[in-house]
């Protein structure tokens, strides 16, 4: 089997471009219900959900990658992710495909990639006449990050 | 017997018998069907005993739970047609198409029955019915009557009245009329089934059951709040011995599980007025004194107290493993398969709570594998397998978690049948595969993943692999599969062996709900807005004839301000050091279960967990002195 080679990416959409997780970082997916709103919580993370039982922190990607607010639709997806001990769900506009990507068309960041999110990206793929933003999970919900972005100090 | 006594009892269950009797209904069709079939096969009711058995207890169970919501007519009706078909087999009734259109046209009244009921319309007539079956079943004579017709029991069986009175803190913890029912068929036959009115307002259901099990097996049922009193049933042709009494009779004492909650709930009152004896101490600088020592002594016994007192809630987890067998047997009657349950590790003691909560998700298993895991006789004979199967359930302690087990040896998850219905859902890219049994597990796991081609029948009300997930994580444990291609497949719960229970009251600060552990609790005030004094940054109302700071919550987590004339304050602390958490309202007070915060996003100030109350939305947990005294 070539799966070695090809890697599989969820691809999912914040502020009109499209970024792709690693598919086994991938625990599930689901409508947005409900948010328990978490007072002075950092501005991206929207508040707390429960998956499964568990308490996880839902955090705006639209935020976290330096947009505007706007308002969760029908469309808006949880995606749970998984990456060390930890899990959280992500907030995007919306996600739906499955896409496997060869590894020659990924290619590094540019280090010239401007906004937030470029600090998150683990690559860039170009697949037909798609431009594709391969993010790097554990880059997006570490602490330490969160704690320079947020300007809030001691977490942790 | 007044049927608007028992009416709000009925409302609790009534749909989950709408549901079963749907359920029945589609048994009964089928085995008439079959037994049709071997009636024309055979030219007589020589190879059908087992079509019939099956027949009669279908009927039966409608019976039993028409009989228990009310529904009488439906009771009745069943009554005679299991009456009948009893007589076909045993006393040589004719058996002709005579018959079998009368039990297909009962069949279709009882369907009415239960629409017309469903619907809140009138039920259609059944006395023709009835009449009916009266003729058909004549030689058989005078059987109307319930009680007479049913008080034969098999030699080795005893014959138990068991009584159960639906309360509230009952039903809390999962204990109604239809958990009580199921336990009663898992341990044998439930004969006779009827609500009795006691007293008005109160109800009593009354089920007479014919079991095997021994006498302390059943005893141990009244832990539960049921009465349990042994029948000497007419010993017809008993070759029964009279049973010792278990041995164990002098060193047992059953209560009542609301009793150890009050045991409990006192202990943590207890606790708190030894905190207070503490601050004594220490503002007195007595800490040296006797009392300083009796402090000291009081404070850990009361520890020891604590953990006995949690102890007790602890039962051996074989209880619901052995249900299992009965579910088992009839599994593999319904899919024609060979199983043997080897059980292990059954003593091993885990909280009741945790039990009741398991029960559901162990059934789902078990049925998940001995439809879908395994295979049957023929096919493991293909394979080199023994035709008859093992089903493991074991369970074992360790530290402070319980680790249950459920293996089979079948034929393991179809992976590859998995990831193409995964895929046809966008569960699964078009290139990934199954190999990973945490990946597969997490796709069995998915909401709306369920192979419902073959689950319908035997997965019955759709408790999916996702709610075994749930409930396991809900109870701070985890869940793990480990798939063998053609081996078998092991499922894993790992549980806490007591659960984070405690008392919190429910407060409402801009809307949203939050909960504060009645631990750290004074007492709670009604405050009028009014009455507030301001003092520099600080608020302070008066109490007690002294002074006590208040501070907002709304204003602490940025919410908007109330505009109501009055609000409730939380007041914790100790004297001297208390101080009160103002909230628009006190909504109420419930037992829950806290849930640790443990991602680091999550970690604010004042926040200490979050717990549910039934809607699938977290609440968050104050912590009150953070919040006043930070």
């Amino acid at each position: 089997m070539d799966n070695k080679q090809k890697r599989t990416f969820i691809l999912f959409e914040v502020a009109g471009s499209t970024y792709a997780a690693p598919s086994q970082s991938v625990q599930q997916m689901h409508m947005i219900e409900q948010i328990t709103p978490l007072p002075n919580a950092p501005e991206f993370v929207d508040g707390a959900v429960f998956v499964r039982g568990q308490v996880l922190p839902a955090m705006n990607l639209r935020l976290r990658f330096g947009f505007e607010r706007t308002a969760n639709t029908l469309r808006s997806r949880l995606i749970i992710v998984n990456s060390g001990n930890r899990t959280v769900a992500l907030i995007a506009d919306s996600a739906r495909e499955f896409l496997s990507i060869p590894p020659d068309e990924i290619q590094p960041p540019p280090p010239s990639i401007a906004g937030l999110s470029g600090s998150y990206l683990e690559g860039i793929a170009t697949v037909g006449d798609r431009i594709i933003l391969i993010i790097d999970i554990d880059k997006i919900i570490r602490t330490e990050s969160v704690a320079s972005i947020g300007e809030r100090h001691g977490e942790n | 017997m007044s049927a608007e006594q028992d009416l709000s009892f009925q409302s609790e269950f009534i749909d989950d018998y709408f549901a079963e009797c749907e359920e029945h209904l589609s048994t009964l069709r089928r085995q008439l069907l079959a037994l049709d079939g071997a009636r024309a096969g055979s030219n007589g009711a020589g190879n059908t005993s087992s079509v019939t058995e099956g027949l009669m207890r279908s009927l039966h169970s409608v019976k039993g739970l028409s009989a228990m919501v009310g529904i009488h007519e439906v009771e009745q009706l069943a009554h005679h047609m299991e009456e009948y078909v009893r007589g076909i087999t045993g006393d040589g009734l004719p058996f002709n198409e005579d018959g079998i259109d009368a039990l297909a046209a009962a069949i279709e009244t009882i369907e009415k029955m239960v629409e017309s009921r469903k619907a809140g319309s009138i039920t259609p007539a059944s006395e023709e019915m009835l009449l009916q079956f009266a003729r058909l079943s004549s030689p058989a004579g005078d059987s109307s009557d319930v009680e007479t017709a049913i008080v034969t029991v098999r030699p080795g069986e005893t014959l138990w009245d068991i009584q159960f009175s639906p309360a509230q803190e009952r039903a809390a913890i999962g204990i109604n009329v239809n958990s009580v029912r199921e336990r009663l068929a898992a341990i044998g036959e439930i004969l006779h089934a009827a609500p009795l009115i006691r007293e008005p307002g109160e109800i009593t259901f009354e089920f007479l059951v014919s079991t095997s099990r021994r006498d302390s097996e059943i005893l141990a049922l009244e832990s539960d709040g049921l009465r349990c009193t042994r029948r000497e049933a007419p010993a017809a042709e008993s070759t029964e011995k009279p049973r010792a009494l278990p041995p164990s009779t002098g060193s047992f004492v059953r209560v009542e599980m609301s009793r150890i909650d009050d045991l409990m709930r006192m202990m943590g009152d207890l606790v708190i007025t030894r905190g207070r004896l503490g601050t004594v101490v220490a503002d007195g600088r007595l800490g040296d004194s006797p009392i300083g020592e009796i402090n000291l002594i009081l404070e850990r016994q009361l520890r020891e107290m604590r953990e006995s007192v949690t102890r007790m809630r602890l039962v051996p987890v074989g209880q619901i493993f052995e249900r299992m067998r009965f579910v088992i047997r009839s599994l593999e009657r319904e899919q024609r398969k060979k199983v043997r349950l080897e059980i292990s590790g059954g003593d091993t003691e885990i909280d009741k709570m945790v039990v009741e909560r398991i029960f559901d998700p162990l059934l789902h298993l078990i049925r998940n594998s001995v439809s879908h895991g395994i295979e049957s006789p023929t096919d493991r004979t293909a394979s080199g397998k023994a035709p008859e199967a093992v089903i493991t359930l074991s369970a074992k302690a360790a530290a402070d978690r319980v680790h249950i087990h459920i293996e089979d040896d079948g034929r393991g998850v179809d992976r590859s049948r998995v990831a193409e219905k995964a895929r046809t859902l966008n569960l699964l890219g078009p290139d990934e595969d199954l190999t990973d049994d945490t990946r597969l597990l997490n796709v069995l796991c998915s909401p709306g993943f369920s192979t419902r081609d073959q689950a319908d029948l035997t997965s019955g009300r759709g408790v999916g692999l996702g709610v075994v997930m749930t409930t396991a994580t809900e109870l701070g444990g985890s869940f793990r599969l480990h798939s063998v291609d053609g081996e078998g497949a092991r499922f894993e719960l790992e549980l806490p062996l007591t659960l984070m229970i405690a008392d919190a009251l429910i407060v409402n600060s801009a809307g949203q709900r939050f909960a504060i552990l009645q631990g750290g609790v004074n007492e709670v005030l009604r405050v009028e807005g009014q009455s507030v004094k301001a003092m520099e940054s600080n608020e302070l109302i008066p109490h007690r004839g002294g002074a006590l700071p208040i501070r907002r919550l709304s204003r602490i987590f940025g919410q908007a301000e109330s505009s109501a004339k009055s609000f409730h304050v939380v007041v914790c602390g100790n004297k001297g050091t208390s101080a009160g958490l103002a909230v628009d309202r006190v909504v109420g007070q419930r037992e829950i279960v806290i849930r640790p915060i443990t991602d680091p996003l999550l970690k604010v100030r004042g926040i200490t967990g979050a717990t549910e109350l039934g809607d699938g939305r977290p609440v968050l947990i104050l912590d009150v002195v953070e919040l006043t005294h930070g």
